[in-house]
Parts: structure tokens; C-alpha cells; sequence
């Protein structure tokens, strides 16, 4: 069996460590040892010697039920990103409740023990966000087929129109962990903690405040833009991690921080919380799945622009 | 188009498209429709799109008018505002 990993912990931890000792213009007793990044990402080769394997469960997240239809991964089911939302929350796009959740994977017949290999159709966008989702919810094993079904494609796989069958299972959500999502109330109170920081994976424009897509335009305050497109390689896969170490690292994100991510609708945000928290090891990473469409169209929200 | 007065309006189905795609398709055909078309149709499933398309669909020069067609799903009529035109 051969797996995805991410950069070797020792080289991570070096790079990291020396962002850390850097940033804090003091001795080496400030760095902190990273937990090892998980081996969250999955290749081709893994994909196919698990295609018989029962306790895999492949998922497409992201486009929709036709081209689904047309073609997918040989084995794939399909759960659309909208049944990963909250449609009675008035906030647009807020990630679904446990009972909603609970449904939604029930219907392609998922059980918690099962190892979930999440994958999209576009830069790991729709993979990453609900991997946020499965995660807030405490499902134990879950991954991203890195790339997704243009890397499949690439690499010769076969799509199939295939549709597997399954009886609906009882899946039942685990408690919501709150260490990996925050909201509005939580923003506001840490936007002077000097041990908190921001990050802004929305466009420039949009963070500048030239790109309103809510009431008002501009960023949280103190908070540093790197958009998420940022970690992503011209084929949708993600960056080595050595190199998405350097370009956080250099930004300001250090390991012994906490941070918030967001954009507008915490899709993005999610994708860079993937990032930070999955592929980097940080700590502590949150998701404000408010996001702007919630902050920016508070009047009470402190907000930063040009 | 069709004459005689009767316009079919351009469509552009954004369904399992997430933030921010659908208002980044949407703004693209905005700006690709010729100028004897007054008419963008977007389908979208993905709830925030009902806040941001109507947001850059206003900064281009058009109105907006939002109907819910399904479960969450929507149909979104762009309608380019005329000049001297009031809202």
C-alpha cells in the first residue's frame, strides 16, 4: 500500500520551528513541536488498491447529481455540498446540523467506522470544506483524494456510470467539536489578542474593500490576506507542504498562534483551515463559517479597509 | 434572441457550484452578454451565491429578481438596468 504524505515530520518541524524562532526574535525555547500532519491526502495508486476494500468509502462532494451521472470514480457515491448546509439558518451557507448531516450520510449508506475518501471536481475546494464538515462532527478517518477527478483523469482511471446501490444506513453524527469552528461573538472578542490571528483567504480586492459583497467591505481588523488559491498547484492539487510551511510562515502564521480563517461564506476559509490545521500540523486552527456574509453585514463588527 | 419583441434569456446553471464559483461564472457572463441582451438566468444551489450574485450583478449595471424553485434551489433573473432607467 502506498499513501500521499505530506512533508516528513522532521523537515517540517525544521521549517516551522525556524519560522517560529524567527518571528519571535528570541531564544529556541519559543518554538513548539508540531504533531505530526496526518496522512489526510490520498493518491491515485492508494485509491485503486482500495477499490474493493469495505471499509473505504469513497465520496464526490461538490458538482452536482447529473454530472455525477456522467461519470465518477469507480465505487464513488455522491453528497452534495448543499445537503452539508443549514438551509433554516439565516445566515447563508452555515454548515448543517448533526440531524441534517446525520440524514445526508445516512442516504449513501456511510458508517462511522468506515474510512471516508473525500473528492471534488476543482482545486479541492468542495473536498476540503466537507472534511471541515465530517470533522466537526468527529468522524475518525477522513481524507482527500488530492485533485480529485482531474487527477484521476490525468492519470489514466477510468470514470464509470456505474450508480452503486446501497441500503440507507443509521449514521448518526458525533458532537460537534467547538475547537474547530468559532463564531462572530468569538471573532470580535479576540480581534486584540495579540495571540490570536487572522487570516483573510478571500481575494485581495475583497479584503481591500473594493470587492463588497456585503453591506460593508473590507477585513477584520489585524487580519493578513492569504488568498486560498495560494496553497493550490496549477493542476487543483495542493502545494507541497515545505512550501505551503514557507508562504504561511512568512505571512506571519506561526504554529504558536491560534487562527481564525475565513472568506465570505467559510468554503474557502475551510480550505485553508485544511491547510493550517491538516496538512501543517498547527495546533490551532478554527474556521468562522460566518464568515463575511455574517461579519460584514453586522453594523456592530469592527472591520479594517483602504 | 428572438425578435418581435420576446428575449429568451441567456442561461447558466451553477447547481453543486460552492462560493466562489457561482458568482465568478455569473460575473463572467454578465460581462460576455452582447449589448442587445438584457438577460442572464443563473440556477444555483449554493446559498450564499443569493447574496453575492445580486451584490456584483448591482456593481455591473443590473438588477436582480430571486425565486425559489425547489429545495434549495433557486432560479436568479438578472435583468440589465437601462440607462436613465429608475430601480
Amino acid at each position: 500500500m502506498t499513501q500521499h504524505r505530506t512533508v516528513p515530520t522532521k523537515l517540517l518541524w525544521i521549517v516551522l520551528s525556524s519560522i517560529v524562532s524567527a518571528s519571535c526574535a528570541s531564544d529556541r525555547s519559543d518554538t513548539i513541536e508540531l504533531a505530526a500532519a496526518s496522512d489526510v491526502l490520498v493518491d491515485t495508486e492508494w485509491i485503486e488498491a482500495h477499490a474493493d476494500d469495505p471499509s473505504v468509502r469513497l465520496l464526490e462532494v461538490g458538482g452536482n447529481a447529473n454530472a455525477f451521472g456522467e461519470g465518477h470514480l469507480p465505487g464513488a457515491s455522491f453528497v452534495s455540498m448543499g445537503s452539508l448546509s443549514n438551509p433554516d439558518d439565516p445566515i447563508r451557507g452555515q454548515i448543517a446540523t448533526a440531524a441534517q448531516v446525520s440524514a445526508a450520510l445516512s442516504g449513501v449508506a456511510l458508517e462511522r467506522d468506515q474510512t471516508v475518501v473525500l473528492y471534488d471536481r476543482r482545486n479541492n475546494l468542495s473536498a476540503a470544506r466537507a472534511y471541515w464538515v465530517l470533522k466537526y462532527y468527529q468522524h475518525a478517518d477522513v481524507r482527500i483524494y488530492n485533485g480529485g477527478t482531474p487527477k484521476w483523469t490525468e492519470d489514466g482511471g477510468m470514470m464509470s456510470t456505474v450508480m452503486v446501490e446501497y441500503e440507507p444506513s443509521d449514521y448518526q453524527a458525533g458532537p460537534a467539536d467547538p475547537e474547530i469552528r468559532t463564531t462572530w461573538q468569538y471573532v470580535v472578542d479576540h480581534t486584540d489578542d495579540p495571540s490570536t490571528l487572522f487570516c483573510d483567504t478571500r481575494g485581495p480586492e475583497e479584503y481591500l474593500g473594493r470587492d463588497v459583497r456585503a453591506e460593508r467591505g473590507g477585513h477584520i481588523p489585524g487580519a493578513i490576506n492569504v488568498e486560498w488559491t495560494a496553497a493550490v498547484n496549477s493542476d487543483g492539487t495542493f502545494k507541497p507542504s515545505e512550501e505551503l510551511a514557507a508562504l504561511y510562515g512568512g505571512a506571519g502564521f506561526t504554529p504558536d498562534k491560534e487562527i481564525i480563517t475565513y472568506c465570505q461564506s467559510g468554503v474557502r476559509g475551510a480550505h485553508t483551515w485544511f491547510v493550517l490545521k491538516e496538512l501543517l500540523g498547527y495546533p490551532s486552527v478554527r474556521n468562522y463559517d460566518g464568515s463575511w456574509g455574517e461579519y460584514g453585514n453586522n453594523p456592530e463588527s469592527p472591520i479594517e479597509s483602504v | 434572441m428572438e425578435g418581435g419583441g420576446t428575449v429568451t434569456p441567456t442561461k447558466l446553471d451553477v447547481r453543486g457550484e460552492i462560493c466562489p464559483y457561482p458568482m465568478m461564472r455569473t460575473v463572467s457572463a454578465l460581462k460576455k452578454l452582447s449589448r442587445d441582451e438584457s438577460t442572464l438566468e443563473v440556477v444555483t444551489d449554493h446559498p450564499p451565491a443569493l447574496e453575492t450574485i445580486p451584490t456584483q450583478a448591482a456593481r455591473l449595471g443590473f438588477r436582480t429578481d430571486i425565486e425559489e424553485t425547489g429545495a434549495s434551489e433557486w432560479r436568479i433573473m438578472i435583468t440589465r438596468i437601462e440607462a436613465g432607467a429608475e430601480e
